[in-house]
Formats: structure tokens, sequence, C-alpha cells
């Protein structure tokens, strides 16, 4: 009975150590590329993978400018913060119009995300969607300057 | 019942047994009391007879099962540590790619 407990500790212990080691030896492996990723994540044909670039390569100047809008709210919303003005109309003001931005910049972020996924084949571009869309609607707890 | 039954006595006189010639009688006696003394009274051992597998056997009978169980712990911790890491490395990447085309995320600073 001692012999086949110690036994079963062994394999345990086997079990546990070729875990360890293969966590270990696949967390030593160099971050994957974006686009690298994507494409054997999604099984991108290259002509998909042009496709889905050429769209982030438009969308690029579209999410710089609501980062800058955003930024701005922020700043201003710091600045009235920091001069104790939080209860008069123009801090009310901005902070209406950081949600405003707020609102339209996840919108274009899902309105991007759904244009990739129709790039993609029916299956992957559900799959990619399944995993991104809930990554982008948990920002809602965020607030003008940090989580809410 | 009488021991001394004549009509008994008879029939046991007049039965001829012939053992069938067993050259390696003694020998095969002797592989068989060697094999029971060395083999293991395990589970193993249970589960091989039950199998039909001779009692000489019995020796590697357990260390390869013991080794099939062992290269079968190994074969499922890898196993389990390759689809964990394969699992946070697709949650890491998508979190990044989320992260480059998300200006709500830009502007918040790195995430935990």
């Amino acid at each position: 009975m001692r012999r086949l407990a110690a036994f079963l500790v062994l394999i345990v212990a086997v079990a546990a150590g070729a875990y360890g080691v293969t966590r270990y030896v696949n967390s030593r492996q160099p971050p994957e590329d974006q686009w690298t990723w994507l494409r054997r994540e999604f099984e991108l044909t290259p002509a998909q993978l042009a496709r889905i670039q050429a769209l982030h390569a438009a969308y690029a100047p579209v999410c710089a400018d609501h980062c800058s809008r955003i930024m701005a709210a922020q700043t201003r919303l710091t600045a009235l913060i920091q001069a104790g003005r939080q209860d008069t109309p123009e801090y009310r003001a901005v902070l209406d119009q950081w949600e405003a931005v707020r609102r339209e910049c996840n919108a274009a972020t899902l309105r991007q995300l759904q244009a990739v996924a129709a790039a993609m084949e029916p299956a992957e571009g559900r799959r990619y969607l399944a995993m991104m869309e809930p990554r982008v609607a948990t920002r809602d707890h965020l607030g003008p300057l940090g989580v809410r | 019942m009488n021991d001394r039954d004549p009509e008994l006595s008879r029939v046991l006189k007049s039965w001829p047994h012939q053992p069938a010639p067993a050259p390696r009688f003694n020998a095969e006696v002797w592989a068989r009391i060697e094999a029971a003394r060395t083999a293991p009274w395990s589970a193993a051992a249970v589960i091989a007879r039950a199998f039909g597998i001779p009692a000489q056997h019995f020796r590697w009978v357990l260390p390869l099962g013991a080794s099939i169980a062992l290269a079968l712990a190994a074969l499922a911790g890898a196993g389990a540590g390759l689809l964990q890491t394969a699992h946070a490395r697709t949650d890491r990447m998508a979190a990044a790619y989320v992260r480059t085309i998300d200006p709500l995320q830009m502007t918040a600073g790195p995430q935990p």
C-alpha cells in the first residue's frame, strides 16, 4: 500500500514537472508579431491579410483623431478639477463632451472589428468578433480620468 | 464407508494409471514456484491473471504498467501546459491587438 502511495506521488510529481517545464519553455519564446499572430490564429489567406491591413491603415487616422479628442477632454477635465470647478456647468459640459466622444469611439471601434471580421472566412470572423468585442465592451467601466 | 471393502480393493488394484510422460515436469514445477515467489501480489498481478497473462510474466507486467502510467502522466502534464500556454498567449495577443484599435484603451495607459 505504501509503495502504491509512493507511486501515486511520483505520478503527480511527473505530471506537475512536465507541466512546469512546458510552461517555462513556452514562456521563454519571443512574443509574436501582431500580424503573424492574426494570420495564424484566424487562418488568413495572404489576400485576407492584405485586406485587413488596408482596413487598419484606413482606420489609423480615425483612431488618432479619437485619441486626440479624448485626451483634449481629459486635459480640460483635469484642469477644471485642479481649479476646484467640479460643480460648474463648464465641467458638466466637458464631461458630456467626453461621454459623447467615448460613445463615438466605442461605436467606431466596434465597426472596425466588424469590418475586419467581414474580411475573414465566416466562421473565423464570428470567432474573431467573439474574442474581440468583449474586450472593447468591458471598457465601459472607464471614467474620463481612469477607473470609475 | 468400509475401508476393507473387497470389491473396492479389487477395483483399485485393477486401475491402471499411466501418467503422460513429462520430461520437464521438475523444471516446470520449479519455474512456477520461482515465478510465484518473485511475482508481486498486487493489483497488477490480479489484473494480469484476469487477462490470462501467466504468473511468470508478472515480473514485467508491473514495471511495464508503471512505465506506461508515468509516460501518460508526463504527456498529460505537458499537454495541459501547452494548452494553458496557448490559451494565455491568445488572450495576451488579443488584448494587445484590441489596444491598437481602441482609442479609449490607448489613452487609458497600459493595462494590467
